[in-house]
């Protein structure tokens, strides 16, 4: 399954190669064009260039992880995070670094060394390392150089009703979307970029757009999912097995509610369900497609995902297979109708 | 001299948070309709009006934003209740108790969850106390503007945001004897982040451009140091969070003020986001200043500012127009 694929291989931002490769030769054989520009983008165009509209389908390759900053005397290493990775949940959690896959372990003062009230406080990512057996400085840097970035070592795994447990499903939920999409024939003008350093600050995504100067763009996500055992609904954001969620409004972004509609519409029509995504909280690569040149037409759906950001991440594969079936469901509609309406003044969709 | 109780009524009045600027925008297109003759919206929700001089000397562009912040519903709880996020600048602890408008027109009172022991009151203990069936996901509120004069102090709760759309919508209608090539641009999204506003002049040259927002004063003169005043006069921006005023802008502002006599104050703002600064930053670069109309905002929401810097402002621009 390429979603296992895509979940165990590395791609923290800025080293986004693995993932990379994976997608190009997945999808070399389907695409009219594959390249990549001077930031790690990749680019795979198909369809039918002499119809419009030119749209663009965005998911990030890059992940939260971990660099090396420091190789300590013991040989163990000190990191820091590349994204926003919860400091709270890396203890003791297994780690490959580096592009060699060195297995490591992360971890901290023995706990029978810890002070009462260090017990009742997690653990900051000062007071952590990563072991990786080394004996000794000198035998570590054989193997680790500073400047390393560290994955969580999590294999992907079905479980449970329908769900999947895995690391990095943000994105490569998204990522494993775009790929089926892209093996699909569409008569329209179809642009897939997999983008970098999402996690850093959409850094990667406003020169993608700017290259690709579409007339819309869709951003498929993986999302934040708050729907577990004492959860309240109004704090879920999104919830497992209700389907791909919608944004209306993220930190970034004010939704484009043309964009909205056709998504909506394109749903409804195909019975798929969907879901809003019910936050304001949050970012993704719109924030920087939407702005780019003359502004850009752009949506956001995203698979809702339990534990982002965290070494165990869960989706529910029945919500990633709606998320792939509304993209289908868009680009057909797009292939009717490829008239997008100015947003009707007032107008809002539920 | 214009009706500034008319001008700033109309445009507090006029629903518009960042995004959703249906109301206001109407009130802008209508306003310069009769002033300048027409005026193009973008995909975007910019307005632009264009005013071209035969042989003009230059190209000259004047922003001011339309939107201002406001809620945006997440979630609605089976009593009615609504949940809200913020869209833009707008503080939880402000908010408990005040009185919200959707554009719907259904009216909403903020309230807090009661079990928060003294913490912090945040956007997750707010609710909005609305008629059940009234409001939906994605519907928007703004604070109710409740706009009210006296004499020549005016008072809303969204002046912040809208005395320099009025300033420039009084301005498109005089610029007789102007020798400028002059671009008129009010911005959508502008208080959360100035987003949309460079987008409408995408590929655009300007020899001048001029950001025309408010600023905070002091309620009275003397009462913090350094501070700007309501009736103190326009407020020559020397930066904000964005931008740094070069000096032969700031020169040619103060040139055209002291020619006139009209009374200025320097001024920083350096909490905003401005379309000016992100101008400055866009593409090749452009050369920016600002004028602040200066607005006095309580630690609520209400504010209240002078008519006299609303006209001083106006002279102030028509006089470095003609400079």
């Amino acid at each position: 399954m390429l979603l296992k694929r895509l979940s165990e291989a590395a791609g923290p931002s800025g080293f986004e190669d693995e993932v990379r490769r994976i997608l190009y030769e997945e999808l070399r054989p389907h695409a009219r064009r594959v390249y990549t520009d001077a930031l790690g983008n990749l680019f795979v165009e198909t369809g039918n260039p002499g119809r419009g509209p030119r749209v663009m389908l965005a998911a990030h390759l890059d992940e939260v992880a971990l660099m090396v900053v420091q190789i300590d005397d013991a040989g163990t290493l000190r990191f820091r995070p590349v994204g926003g990775v919860d400091e709270r949940v890396l203890v003791s959690k297994a780690v490959f670094v580096g592009p060699n896959r060195i297995p490591g372990v992360i971890g901290s003062k023995a706990v029978h060394l810890q002070k009462p009230e260090e017990r009742g406080k997690p653990f900051s990512v000062e007071d952590l390392y990563i072991d990786i057996g080394a004996s000794g400085r000198e035998q570590a840097e054989r193997h680790v150089s500073v400047g390393d970035t560290a994955v969580f070592a999590t294999a992907f795994e079905r479980f449970g009703d329908g769900k999947a447990k895995g690391k990095a499903f943000d994105d490569r939920v998204g990522c494993a979307a775009l790929a089926e999409t892209a093996k699909k024939s569409f008569d329209l003008p179809l642009v897939f970029a997999f983008t970098v350093q999402e996690e850093i600050g959409l850094r990667g995504a406003g020169p993608a757009a700017y290259r690709v100067d579409p007339d819309l763009a869709l951003v498929v996500e993986g999302t934040l999912c708050f729907d577990v055992a004492g959860a309240e609904e109004k704090d879920a954001v999104t919830v497992q097995g209700r389907g791909p969620a919608l944004s209306i409004l993220d930190r970034m972004t004010i939704a484009d509610r043309a964009v909205l509609r056709r998504l909506v519409r394109a749903a409804e029509k195909n019975g798929i369900p969907y879901q809003w995504r019910r936050s304001g909280a949050g970012a993704n690569d719109a924030g920087a497609i939407h702005l780019v040149r003359r502004g850009i037409a752009t949506g956001a759906v995203s698979v809702p995902v339990r534990y982002i950001h965290s070494p165990v991440q869960v989706v529910d594969l029945a919500d990633y297979h709606h998320t792939v079936r509304l993209l289908e469901a868009f680009l057909r509609d797009l292939e009717e109708d490829p008239q997008l309406d100015f947003p009707a003044e007032g107008e809002w969709t539920s | 001299m214009t009706d500034w109780n008319r001008l700033t009524g109309g445009a507090s009045a006029a629903f518009g948070p960042a995004g959703f600027e249906t109301g206001i925008r109407r009130w802008v297109t209508d306003s310069l309709a009769s002033r300048i003759g027409g005026c193009d919206v973008d995909r975007n929700g910019n307005v632009i009006a264009r005013r071209s001089t035969p042989g003009a000397k230059g190209r000259v562009l004047l922003v001011a934003g339309l939107d201002e912040p406001g809620l945006m519903v997440t979630h609605v709880e089976e009593n009615g209740v609504a949940r809200v996020a913020p869209i833009g600048p707008l503080n939880a602890k402000h908010l408990v108790g005040v009185r919200v408008r959707f554009e719907g027109g259904a009216i909403g009172v903020v309230d807090a969850e009661h079990d928060i022991d003294g913490g912090a009151v945040d956007f997750a203990h707010l609710f909005v106390a609305v008629p059940a069936g009234t409001v939906r996901v994605g519907d928007t509120a703004v604070v109710d503007p409740q706009f009210e004069s006296a004499g020549q102090i005016l008072y809303a709760a969204n002046l912040p945001w809208r005395a320099g759309a009025a300033v420039l919508v009084a301005l498109a209608g005089e610029l007789a004897g102007c020798p400028y090539d002059v671009t008129f641009l009010f911005s959508a999204q502008r208080s959360v982040g100035a987003r949309a506003g460079r987008l409408a002049v995408f590929g655009e040259t300007f020899d001048r451009v001029l950001d025309i927002g408010t600023v905070a004063a002091a309620p009275a003169a003397g009462k913090r140091k350094g501070s700007v005043r309501p009736g103190g006069g326009p407020v020559i921006r020397a930066l904000d969070h964005s931008l740094i005023v070069r000096p032969e802008i700031k020169d040619w502002l103060i040139g055209a003020a002291r020619s006139r006599g009209i009374p200025y104050q320097m001024g920083v703002k350096p909490d905003e986001t401005s379309d000016g600064g992100i101008l400055a930053m866009t593409e090749g670069g452009l050369p920016v200043g600002g004028i602040d109309i200066p607005v006095y905002r309580t630690c609520g929401p209400m504010s209240y500012l002078h008519t006299s810097d609303l006209e001083q402002t106006l002279l102030l621009l028509k006089a470095a127009l003609e400079e």
